[in-house]
């Protein structure tokens, strides 16, 4: 009887994990309140955008967090900046992940603050020694201050900058000596396996899987022959749907979510895009992870 | 530790993102960082240009271009909050007197009233106290709107078309507030006895108006003050009717 409440309760879990969401967006909030042309399973806010807002949009992410499990994908923390963290900013972000009740918190692999200014994008970190350790220690001291595990993100880079050790090997440094999760971002993957010209899944295979929490999809657009940039514009492409159907097989449930930032006038086509990562999920993680 | 050389890559590669101005950062893909200033541009102009459609349109383009791009290299942006840096935008350009370069002496104005708009529109809920709808507005005691800023302005961009507004330079109150119900922004421009009145009974919920009327008419050493409580009974009953007044304290 134990044993099968046991089984129940971890069926229950990786249910629960097996959850395909959607950025949540201003553009189409209604939609996905009302959940008829857009049906996912959960929303991810980036806190940047939604934290100390009143009035009708604070009434509009109230409805939104009654109805969806909540992730939460920060912007602006920029984990790998030489510069001090923002205690002052963190303090803000724990207020939100509390008041929102957000299961995984993630953040980029990357800076977006020097030279004393924001820049509001995501500048790539040198893969360095140095930016390893220091890049650790910050991440270290945010799981401590937030009092929770926080997620690191691998992102798309368009040039590597100062380089003295390949980017896997830069990941997977960090995330072991910070004893963070990873937050696997397959479109990334699959940019930066394009741009700089290495094999995606040998990547993949390379990263420490077993500490990924959640996983990003999004589309990209091809700027010039050898240059994809990662728009989160366009729709999923079906090399990066082959990709995270491959990855999958490696990976424990865990949520996945569709990020698209514009051109998203066609709901539908967003719908089919999540069902598609759905269908996939189902087809992998529903015989291995099966319900009891 | 870093070390001081990857400070300064990532410090350059920052700085490249804002000036343009080529960098000497070991090991870059050739051609690739021109993406990364685009980028970063394209973000930052986008969230200003949002802020800021009034004033983009009526300052010529040379003007905006020549403020953006003064802005965007020279400006450390400090807010982490993307939607907030519009308000760096605004002082900026008021720090650095932009109006007195471009002889138009409304721009700073402008570009406040713009982002109060934004600001009122997103700023947090505030609390209220318990209020009812109906009670007499100079008996007693009334609940403003705390979503809400009052300020003062010398042009009245809130009214009139810059060229208009350049014209008419005076004092005036503009009280911007919330709708409670659809969370749209309205302005309201204030005589100053009015703004006086507001201003009084926002700060110290104890008063009503009839409390206040000896200071007010000490204030404006004259006579007629059953007059003048008519014409705030007006003036009250149709802020109450605006939404600027909730209602009566319980």
């Amino acid at each position: 009887m134990i044993a099968l409440q046991q089984l129940q309760s971890c069926s229950g879990l990786f249910k629960n994990k097996r959850m395909i969401g959607l950025g949540f967006r201003r553009d189409f909030s209604q939609e996905l309140i009302k959940g008829d042309r857009l049906k996912v399973d959960f929303i991810e806010f980036a806190p940047e955008n939604w934290m100390e807002v009143g009035g009708s949009w604070g009434r509009i992410v109230k409805q939104a967090i009654e109805r969806y499990p909540v992730h939460a994908h920060g912007l602006s923390l920029s984990i790998g900046s030489p510069e001090e963290l923002d205690y002052d900013f963190l303090g803000r972000i724990k207020t939100f992940l509390n008041d929102f009740g957000v299961q995984v918190y993630s953040e980029h692999l990357s800076f977006a603050k020097a030279a004393n200014a924001h820049v509001y994008d995501l500048l790539p970190i040198p893969f360095r020694e140095d930016a390893v350790r220091h890049v650790a220690k910050r991440i270290k001291e945010v799981q401590d201050f937030l009092e929770r595990r926080i997620a690191i993100e691998n992102v798309s880079y368009y040039t590597p900058v100062a380089a003295e050790m390949d980017e896997a090997s830069f990941i997977r440094s960090i995330v072991e000596e910070a004893d963070c999760d990873l937050l696997l971002d397959v479109n990334n993957v699959y940019v930066n396996a394009f741009n700089h010209n290495y094999d995606a899944k040998e990547f993949i295979s390379s990263l420490p899987l077993e500490r990924v929490v959640y996983i990003h999809m999004a589309g990209h657009e091809q700027v010039e022959p050898d240059l994809i940039i990662d728009t989160h514009g366009q729709a999923i492409i079906d090399p990066v749907y082959e990709l995270f159907d491959w990855t999958i097989q490696r990976l424990k449930p865990v949520p996945v979510l569709l990020e698209r930032d514009f051109n998203y006038e066609d709901l539908d086509q967003l719908q089919d895009e999540l069902t598609q990562l759905k269908k996939i999920t189902k087809k992998h993680w529903e015989v291995e992870y099966a319900e009891a | 530790m870093l070390r001081p050389e990857t400070t300064k890559i990532q410090n350059d590669l920052a700085m490249y993102c804002r000036s343009g101005k080529e960098a000497d950062i070991p090991g870059i893909t050739e051609g690739r960082l021109p993406h990364y200033r685009r980028l970063v541009l394209n973000v930052v102009h986008g969230s200003i240009v949002q802020a800021y459609p009034i004033t983009r349109k009526v300052l010529s383009e040379d003007e905006w271009k020549y403020l953006f791009n003064s802005f965007f290299v020279e400006h450390d942006s400090q807010t982490p909050i993307l939607w907030k840096l519009p308000y760096e935008f605004y002082l900026y350009a008021k720090e650095n007197e932009y109006y007195k370069q471009f002889n138009k002496p409304w721009l700073t104005e402008l570009l406040w009233i713009e982002w109060l708009e934004i600001e009122v529109h997103m700023m947090p809920d505030s609390s209220h106290p318990p209020y009812i709808k109906s009670g007499d507005v100079l008996s007693d005691h009334i609940i403003i709107n705390r979503d809400s800023k009052l300020i003062q302005l010398e042009y009245p961009v809130h009214l009139h078309s810059v060229e208009e507004a350049a014209k008419r330079k005076a004092i005036y109150y503009v009280f911007a507030y919330r709708k409670t119900d659809s969370g749209k922004v309205r302005f309201l421009n204030l005589s100053v006895l009015h703004a006086w009145l507001m201003d009084r009974l926002m700060n110290d919920q104890r008063l009503t108006v009839n409390k206040l009327m000896p200071e007010l008419m000490s204030l404006l050493k004259q006579k007629g003050e059953q007059e003048i409580k008519k014409q705030i009974k007006i003036f009250l009953e149709d802020m109450l009717n605006a939404g600027l007044i909730l209602g009566f304290s319980k």
